[in-house]
This record gives structure tokens, C-alpha cells and sequence, in this order.
């Protein structure tokens, strides 16, 4: 004979009290949205990326002719003026082939880490929106402008003793100018995408993001945490029961 | 299961909130980062999201509690209420961090941080708070472990006695025990396994030139999330930021270990390689990883994409273990494979993400055993064809031992592989109505689903909010592997239909 578990409910689910519970979980979940709606840093959700490359798919990307077609030389007595082209990251990685081997000139933020490399440094160079020194990072400018968007550089050794503030979770990292030439695949180090740097020069030093803390937010947090205590109290005690 | 009444309803009601409440105490970790961290706001977000989470969860068991065993159709409802459910609570500290536009946004990012998916919405990830980037991380290795718990415990009477992967062992009652033990030797394999890891990497990004701090920081997120097969990375250049061949090929070896099942894992650290050696499973993902590799290679050679072969390993390797695996890390950037990478390179990572890792594991996709089971169905019909009408065709296949492969094995399998396949045609379908082409749709879409992760740039703060709505239903389906949600489905249209 089988024993069933007291606590066990057993019988058909009343159609009256799962619309209930439902319609209670979805008030729930709408409170849920709303209180942290209300809570959230406040910001401009408006705003959009300059070049969105989510939307730039849709369309076949109209890109520059490359510095040497694909299977030509260049020509020998030929005297070429390569002249450095202002260029966004957006640009560089939609068109890698037709700026592979160019001069360029490309400015933004330093971000992430500079890392070292015998008689060269590494750095993650950011021209998002959120790199622009009228905005700057989302958590001091509020404006949503989309994931980031960047190179890598690969600029001489000196240029890192330049770089005082590099950009990450409170800090500005510094904005950065540089000239130097795009590779598509950098045949030394095999990076892809890269620009090797002749120059870096330094136009913003960056620094600390100033914020100011939400009073409403643990006051919120630490009632809530208070019921949740009482409720996690009842529920160890039945268990122990 | 489909004839449900109060028990059932009320045995999945307890399961989840048991989830919800543990969700909640595993997010005063952040928190505590948080406050050390000086990112008071990201702390006090992680309080509140935590005792959000703990009081719902709390209040879900009184108001449910038994000490009736889950059956394994009860558990699979669970899961399947539980992946879409807790990403909800899971949501509450990204979206207080400031760097979602909307609830959705940060909906999203949970669960895909649970599913392991490794899809972002985020905004500005270089300049997010480290508890909120810990936090991502953290979701990719609790989904992840939690998954192969469950699956294991449901679909295979628990990993103690796991001898054929991919068989339902159709147990009436699961025993909490079961799933207990199971959840333990699961989380001893995954701590050696993202302790390794984690050395390992901090020992070549300090290489590589970070400060050892930031190289631990770092080394713990992507440990925790490589090894569940999991594509947040902690910047937004993903590895590409650490410029290290060395880091490349630690993520490499800790993608495989996190897409080889933990059954398998067990077996290797008890009996030795003779099971991975001897495994259908393995031996069709070993000749899918090495075909479409070859393929990958293939085109990559002839659009001209690298132009050295050093250049061209290096990176098509690394793309092609990560799709596999359905990991979705990178070492270039996402639009490269729609604007330098031809057509049939992109093709095979599709490919390679669709097929996926092995059953039990961290990984996502079809599975392996499907695809060796169709495969070794075909095979046995060939040679019933062939051969002639009096003779007797039988087919084996080798899971923790040789077995006779069964119709019904066969078709189960098929089945599954097919609704994967509809998975991955219907969400590619909804990109095209928003104008991107066949490939780039088909691309997201098969990430989405199969958890790959790698994405072409569609999936992005601005996508439109009926297709974040669609991958993330779909990288739900895709973790849970149908069943979850098909039980889920059936238990609640039982209840609408008021069946006894």
C-alpha cells in the first residue's frame, strides 16, 4: 500500500486558482520591472550609435578601393603619396581589404590594459561614443550608444609612459590620436585588424568618472533584505520541523 | 506526466523556488565584491537582487513544501520553468547597473548567461562595474553546471549509474539523493577543471602583460565561463584584448574539457581514455570537429583571409573549437566572418555550432550521440538494403559499452535532431521579416539556438525587440533541449484542460 505524503496536494488544479496564480506572478514580474525601472540610473535610452553595425548588414558595405588590388603588385617606378586617412573603427573592420597597408589616423580612448612588448606596447583603442570627450563613459554621460567598438595598436614603447589613465570601471582612459599603418592580419604578430603605430600622441589625459550614489537604493535593498530575512526565518524552521 | 493534478504543480512549484532561492544566495558574492570593489550602487543592486530573489524563493517553498520525491517528468518541467523564470530575478542587478537600456535588455543578458549562451546586449561592457562583469560570468558557470545536473539526473538515473549516454532510463521516481550526489561529483569536476584553468590563464596573461591582479580578475571570469562553454568575455575585443597565442590555447583545451560530457570526465579520471577512445559520441565528434575544420581551413585558404599559415591556424582553429564547442569567444571581429571570411568558412562554423558538444556536458547544439545515432541508422539501413533480404542487420553502437542500436533510439534521435533543425530555420526565418539576408539570419539564429554564442553583430543593444524575444526563447528551448519545455507546455495545458 502506498502511502501518500500528507503535505502532497493530490486532485484536478482548479482553473479559477492557476488564472489566479498567474495573473499574480504577472503583476509580480510587472513590479519587478517597474521598481527597478524606478531604481536604475537614469539615462538616455534614445540615443544610437553613430554607425550601427547591426543595421550596416543589411546593406553590402561601400567600402574604399583597396591601396594594391588582390593578386596585383605595386608598381615599381611609381612614386605613391600615402596620405593618412582619418578613419573610424567601424570603417577599418567592415573594409579591412581596402585599407590593408594604408596610412591612417584614428583617435580614441585607451581601454583595458597596456600591455608590454619588448620595444613595443599593445593598446585597446575605443572611438565609440562613449570614448567622445563632450559624453564619455555610460556611467557618467547616461547615454546608451551600443556595444563598443575599437582597435588594437601596437605602437613604440615610449607611448606608454604617456598614457596615464587607462579607461575601465570608474576611470576615463586617456584619448589617444594616432598615425600608422592598418594591416588586416599584422604578418608578425598575426593579430588581426591591427594599426601599427609610427605615432601616439596623447590629446586628453583622462582620469577618475565622478558618481554620485543613489540614496534610494539601499533603503529600497535592505527593507526588501529584511522581509526576505523573515521569510528565509519561517522557511528554516519548517524545514527543521 | 500530461494527466497532472495538485501534486504536480505544486512538486515543480517547490523545484523552482528552490532554484530562485539559491540564485539568491549565490548573488551576495558580487555584492560582497562590490563593496570591496568601492562600487557601493552595484553592491546595494546585488542586496536587493538577492533578498528579491531569496524572498520569492523562500515564500515559494512554504508555500509548497513536501518531502514527496520529483518524478523525472516533474524535474523536467522544473527546468524548463526554471530557465525562463530565474533569468527574471538574475536580471535585477544588471538592469540596476545602468548599462541595459531595458528590463528586456537585461533579461536577455541573464539568460543568456544561464543557458550559456554568451549573446550580449550589454552597453559599454569597458567600462562596466567588475562585480556586474563577475556577475555575467558567474550566470554562464551556474547554468552550465546546473544544466549537466539535471539532464544527467533526469535523462540518466544520475551519474553514478550512468553506463549509456543519451538513453532515457524512464525512472518513475527521482530521488533527491540522485540528483545531490550527482550535483557533487559535477562541481568537484568542474572545480579541478576551472582551477586549472584559471592558473593556467593568469599565468599567460601575466605573461602577456597584465598586472596580476587584473590577470586574476580575468582569469577567474573566463575559467568560469570557458569551461561552461559560455562566450561572455570580460571586454569587448573578447581574447583578441589579450594579443597571446598562450591564453588562446588554454581557452582551446578548457573549451573541449567543458563540451566533453562530465560522464565522460568521470570515467577518464576512474578507468582511464579507453571509453573516449571507444565512444560513438566522441568518434563522431571527432570526425565532425576534424571535416569541418578541414573545411573551415579550406576556405579560409581560398578567400585569402590570412596570408600566412600561421595567421590561418591560429585563427581558424580557434574560431572553429569555439563554434564547435558552442563556447562563441573570438579572436576577430564579429563582422569579419560576413565581410573577409568568403562564404564557406562561415558555413562550417554554422555548421559546427548546430552540431555542438557532447550529451551531458556544458555544451550546447545537437549533441554528438544524435548525430552518431542518425548517422549509425542510416548506416543500418544502407546494409539492409544491400544485403540480402534473409540477412540478419544489426548495428551497434558503443555508450559505456557495446549495445545493440534500437529503432526507437533511432528515431528519438531524429526527432530531436529535426526540431533543433526547425529551431534553427524558424529563428532565422523571423531575422529575415527584419531585413538582414539568409546567411547573416541563419548564422544568429543557429547561435542563439544552439547556445554557440558567436555572433555576426545582429544581436546588439538596437536589435529589434521581437528578435531579442525569439533568441531568447530560443536559447532557452536550445539549453533545455526541447523536452523541459515540451514537459513544461504539456503540464500546463493539462491544467487549462482540467484533466484528473
Amino acid at each position: 500500500m502506498t502511502v501518500r505524503n500528507p503535505r502532497l496536494r493530490s486532485g484536478p488544479v482548479p482553473l479559477a486558482r492557476a488564472g489566479t496564480a498567474l495573473s499574480a506572478a504577472g503583476l509580480g514580474v510587472l513590479a519587478l520591472v517597474l521598481v527597478t525601472s524606478w531604481l536604475r540610473p537614469s539615462g538616455d535610452g534614445s540615443a544610437r550609435p553613430v554607425l550601427d553595425l547591426g543595421d550596416a548588414l543589411r546593406a553590402a558595405p561601400d567600402c574604399p578601393e583597396p591601396l594594391v588590388a588582390e593578386g596585383e603588385r605595386p608598381p615599381v617606378d611609381e612614386v605613391r603619396v600615402d596620405v593618412a586617412l582619418v578613419v573610424s573603427s567601424p570603417e577599418l573592420v567592415r573594409c579591412p581589404r581596402s585599407y590593408d597597408g594604408r596610412s591612417v589616423a584614428y583617435e580614441g580612448e585607451v581601454v583595458g590594459a597596456v600591455l608590454d612588448r619588448r620595444d613595443e606596447a599593445w593598446f585597446q583603442v575605443n572611438d565609440d561614443p562613449y570614448a567622445a570627450r563632450d559624453a564619455g563613459p555610460l556611467p557618467s554621460s547616461g547615454r546608451f550608444a551600443g556595444l563598443n567598438t575599437g582597435i588594437g595598436v601596437l605602437a613604440p614603447i615610449e607611448a606608454r609612459d604617456d598614457v596615464a589613465s587607462v579607461g575601465g570601471p570608474g576611470r576615463r582612459g586617456a584619448i589617444v590620436h594616432v598615425e600608422g599603418t592598418f594591416h588586416r592580419v599584422d604578418p608578425r604578430t598575426h593579430e588581426v585588424g591591427i594599426i601599427r603605430a609610427d605615432r601616439l600622441r596623447v590629446v586628453d589625459a583622462g582620469g577618475s568618472m565622478e558618481g554620485s550614489s543613489d540614496p534610494r537604493l539601499p533603503v529600497v535593498a535592505l527593507a526588501t533584505a529584511a522581509l526576505a530575512g523573515l521569510l528565509v526565518v519561517l522557511e528554516r524552521r519548517g524545514t527543521r520541523r | 506526466m500530461f494527466r497532472t493534478d495538485r501534486a504536480d504543480v505544486q512538486l515543480v512549484l517547490l523545484a523552482t523556488s528552490r532554484a530562485v532561492y539559491g540564485l539568491g544566495a549565490l548573488m551576495l558574492i558580487p555584492a560582497l565584491v562590490g563593496f570591496a570593489a568601492d562600487e557601493v550602487d552595484a553592491g546595494w543592486a546585488f542586496v536587493l537582487g538577492a533578498a528579491i530573489a531569496a524572498a520569492t524563493g523562500a515564500a515559494g517553498i512554504l508555500a509548497n513544501r513536501t518531502t514527496a520525491p520529483l518524478s523525472a517528468g516533474q524535474a523536467l518541467a522544473a527546468a524548463g520553468l526554471v530557465w525562463f523564470v530565474a533569468p527574471l530575478f538574475a536580471a535585477v542587478p544588471l538592469v540596476l547597473s545602468g548599462h541595459y537600456a531595458s528590463f528586456l535588455d537585461a533579461w536577455f543578458e541573464a539568460t543568456s548567461g544561464l543557458t550559456t549562451g554568451g549573446l550580449t546586449l550589454v552597453n559599454d561592457l569597458d567600462h562596466l562595474a567588475r562585480s556586474v562583469n563577475l556577475w555575467r560570468h558567474m550566470l554562464l558557470f551556474i547554468g552550465g553546471q546546473a544544466i549537466v545536473a539535471v539532464v544527467l539526473t533526469t535523462l540518466a538515473g544520475g551519474l553514478v549509474r550512468l553506463r549509456s549516454q543519451g538513453e532515457v532510463e524512464g525512472r518513475d521516481e527521482l530521488r533527491l539523493p540522485d540528483l545531490l550526489r550527482t550535483a557533487r561529483i559535477v562541481a568537484r569536476i568542474a572545480a579541478v577543471w576551472v582551477a586549472a584553468a584559471i592558473g593556467a590563464l593568469w599565468l599567460a596573461m601575466t605573461a602577456s602583460g597584465y598586472q596580476p591582479a587584473t590577470a586574476l580578475r580575468h582569469a577567474v571570469m573566463l575559467g568560469m565561463g570557458t569551461f561552461s562553454t559560455g562566450g561572455f568575455a570580460p571586454t569587448s575585443a573578447s581574447v583578441a584584448a589579450y594579443r597571446s597565442p598562450a591564453v588562446e590555447m588554454v581557452l582551446i583545451v578548457t573549451m573541449v574539457a567543458g563540451a566533453v560530457s562530465f560522464a565522460m570526465h568521470h570515467e577518464l579520471w576512474g578507468r582511464g581514455p579507453g571509453e573516449l577512445r571507444r565512444s560513438t559520441e566522441t568518434r563522431t565528434l571527432a570526425a565532425s570537429i576534424l571535416t569541418l575544420l578541414t573545411i573551415s581551413f579550406l576556405g579560409l585558404a581560398r578567400s585569402g583571409t590570412f596570408p600566412d599559415v600561421a595567421s590561418l591556424v591560429r585563427h581558424g582553429l580557434f574560431q572553429a573549437v569555439s563554434s564547435h564547442t558552442t563556447t562563441g569567444l573570438q579572436t576577430v571581429p564579429s563582422v569579419a566572418y560576413v565581410v573577409d571570411w568568403g562564404a564557406l568558412a562561415p558555413g562550417a562554423l554554422v555548421a559546427a555550432m548546430a552540431i555542438g558538444g557532447m550529451a551531458g556536458s556544458t555544451a550546447g547544439g545537437i549533441k554528438g550521440i544524435r548525430l552518431g545515432l542518425v548517422l549509425k541508422g542510416v548506416h543500418e539501413e544502407i546494409r539492409r538494403v544491400l544485403l540480402p533480404d534473409d540477412a540478419v542487420v544489426v548495428e551497434t553502437y558503443h555508450a559505456g559499452g557495446r549495445r545493440i542500436l534500437r529503432p526507437t533510439q533511432v528515431r528519438d534521435a531524429a526527432v530531436l535532431l529535426l526540431l533543433f533543425l526547425l529551431l534553427y530555420v524558424g529563428g532565422s526565418v523571423v531575422g529575415l521579416l527584419f531585413g538582414y539576408t539568409l546567411e547573416q539570419s541563419l548564422f544568429e539564429s543557429t547561435a542563439a539556438a544552439s547556445t554557440g554564442g558567436l555572433s555576426l553583430g545582429i544581436v546588439r543593444p538596437v536589435l529589434e525587440w521581437p528578435l531579442k524575444v525569439v533568441y531568447l526563447v530560443a536559447m532557452v528551448m536550445g539549453r533545455v533541449e526541447y523536452l523541459a519545455v515540451l514537459a513544461l507546455l504539456g503540464l500546463s495545458t493539462s491544467v487549462v484542460r482540467g484533466r484528473v
